[in-house]
């Protein structure tokens, strides 16, 4: 097996046993945050791979997030069935939107998905007979407990299971982003950022691969408002406002864009910053916004852009190192 | 045999008619050199025989079958392919995935065989990425697969852009200024790789100022001035043509 694949089974076996080791739950609600984060910020890359940034991504989040819970609450549906129907939607509305507004490129992209989801929003609280208005939606249950034969069944009662249910989803999302993003389909989307007027003319339909990858990212959206109220039982329109979308952004810019990498560190580094602040709790925004300056003035491509920068320069020093030791110089300092 | 028709094809920006009424043919496996001063329409006609402009008046048949307005990505997959005539190229990326990026039209795999990560996907994967491989060893790039586009020196960045254009397997190729701003030694390079690849049965169109270039290497010339056919013939016919003359250096009269 490859050293990579070592690495990553040994992080999962450890992202497996934090449960066990950590009491407090409150550990364990801020993993559960970090995972629907990463989730976010990995489809929000996927479009921006494709040269355009969506503002309405906390919105779309609330409609997978309202579409679960009416599914469940009204129709009696089953969260099992409820949650891919919220994908689902999301991501089909994510297609409707998109045949328009994808035509237009840069800040007027920008522009128009800024204005739609305020848009979906305000419909959130407009229309209190359905999405419960200014009030939002509450009691909303938990996931019907899992039955696993003979051993009885998982209930959704502490933060747990749901922790393990977020993981698995994230580790499917992890999976089909990587390999989307490792396929002629990857490539057709970095053509288009790098310049589309040359992938078209190499038989990549620009407007079909923004539509689709506007759609996965729609998906994952829907998905993790699915999980995000029954998780929190409670769901109102201020969650899903534009400042949560443009945060969504910041840990992708934190992060480094581009890569599959950038957008899960930015969405650790910044979800978990916010907690070490704490202490300082008047100081807390303050300092957030000094670290965002901070790492946008001194790391352009983000925390990754900043690893591999170091790394290689340590590999190079060890490089001139082991030349040194093999031709006997050494070398002044 | 005729690849292309080009007939009584317009374009107009505004109040200027950048292309009017041309009317010219490309036989198969020939190089067609598409001259005349700058501003004359050469590179209009490229953005209208690839789609990316929609002519006003005219049509344009490729093999026979009406491509007029078609979307730029319907015709490459028709398989005609074009460089631009400025550096255009994935320059963040590596000169491998450049070649890579272009062969979209080759990789067949739908997007389940992608997710599931199919014997198919990767049995493709591989004779593409072997497939870019030989490219760059064709437009002799190879070694320096992983250095990325924007840090090759010029002439290999040109050099780039028809692998990227080659791997997506052209029946007709057009090349917007291939040896603009090259040294002689890097023209003479670049005028032996146009050869080579039109002696792989790829006919060409290409757009041209460099005069020893477009008289080496076309087979017949269309002159262009003011979106109008001048005239069109081989380079010995061209040479002499006295509105051709009179078009690049100005009438004799106008010195007097």
């Amino acid at each position: 097996m490859s050293k990579k694949g070592f690495y990553l089974i040994g992080l999962y076996l450890f992202l497996l046993c934090i449960p066990l080791f950590t009491k407090d739950l409150y550990h364990i609600h801020i993993l559960i945050v970090t995972m629907f984060h990463i989730i976010l910020a990995l489809g929000l890359n996927f479009v921006m791979n494709t040269a355009q940034v969506p503002l309405c991504q906390a919105a779309f989040v609330g409609i997978g997030a309202y579409t679960s819970t009416l599914l469940v609450m009204r129709l009696n549906f089953s969260f099992w069935l409820s949650l891919p129907i919220a994908g689902i939607l999301t991501g089909i509305l994510g297609i409707i939107v998109g045949l328009p507004t994808l035509r237009i490129k840069g800040i007027y992209f920008a522009m128009a998905t800024f204005a739609l989801g305020e848009i979906i929003r305000l419909l959130f609280i407009g229309w209190g007979g359905l999405f419960g208005g200014a009030n939002g939606i509450s009691a909303i249950p938990s996931p019907n407990p899992i039955p696993i034969p003979f051993l009885g069944q998982i209930e959704f009662e502490t933060k747990v299971p749901y922790y393990y249910f977020t993981l698995v989803v994230l580790t499917l999302c992890l999976i089909i982003i990587y390999r989307l993003t490792h396929s002629r389909i990857g490539r057709a989307c970095t053509a288009i950022r790098e310049s589309d007027l040359l992938a078209q003319c190499t038989g990549i339909d620009i407007m079909g691969y923004k539509v689709f990858a506007f759609a996965v990212n729609s998906f994952f959206a829907g998905i993790v408002g699915g999980i995000y109220a029954h998780y929190f039982h409670f769901i109102g329109p201020q969650d899903f406002t534009f400042w949560q979308s443009v945060e969504y952004l910041v840990f992708i810019v934190m992060g480094g864009s581009g890569t599959i990498g950038g957008p899960i560190i930015g969405s650790i580094f910044l979800t978990f910053l916010p907690e070490f602040l704490r202490m300082a709790v008047e100081f807390q925004v303050v300092l957030y916004g000094l670290a965002l300056i901070l790492v946008l003035l001194f790391m352009p491509q983000g925390i990754v852009g900043l690893l591999v920068k170091v790394s290689n320069r340590l590999a190079r020093s060890s490089y001139r190192n082991k030349k040194d030791e093999n031709t006997g110089s050494a070398r002044i300092k | 045999m005729k690849i292309l028709e080009v007939r009584e094809l317009s374009k107009r920006f505004g109040g200027l008619m950048a292309v009017s009424q041309l009317d010219f043919d490309v036989q198969a496996g020939e190089i067609l050199g598409l001259v005349g001063p700058n501003g004359a329409g050469k590179t209009t006609v490229f953005n209208l025989i690839t789609g990316i402009y929609v002519p006003n008046v005219g049509k344009i048949f490729f093999n026979s079958e009406d491509i007029t307005g078609l979307k730029p990505h319907i015709i490459a997959r028709k398989r005609i392919v074009r460089t631009f005539q400025l550096t255009t190229l994935y320059s963040n990326c590596s000169a491998l995935e450049n070649v890579l990026m272009g062969h979209h039209l080759k990789i067949k795999t739908d997007i389940w065989g992608i997710l599931w990560r199919t014997p198919f996907f990767w049995s493709e994967e591989k004779e593409a990425t072997q497939r870019s491989l030989q490219l760059l060893e064709f437009i002799g790039l190879s070694g320096q697969e992983s250095i990325l586009a924007k840090n090759l020196p010029h002439g290999h960045q040109q050099r780039l852009k028809f692998a990227i254009a080659l791997s997506s397997d052209p029946q007709l190729l057009l090349l917007d200024e291939p040896v603009s701003g090259m040294n002689p030694e890097e023209m003479n390079e670049m005028m032996a790789l146009i050869r080579q690849i039109r002696a792989k049965g790829i006919t060409i169109i290409m757009i041209e100022h460099d005069m020893k270039a477009v008289m080496g290497l076309c087979d017949r010339i269309v002159v262009i001035n003011y979106g109008e056919k001048l005239a069109e013939g081989t380079p010995e016919q061209i040479q002499k043509n006295q509105e051709v003359i009179e078009a690049y250096l100005g009438r004799e009269d106008d010195f007097a």
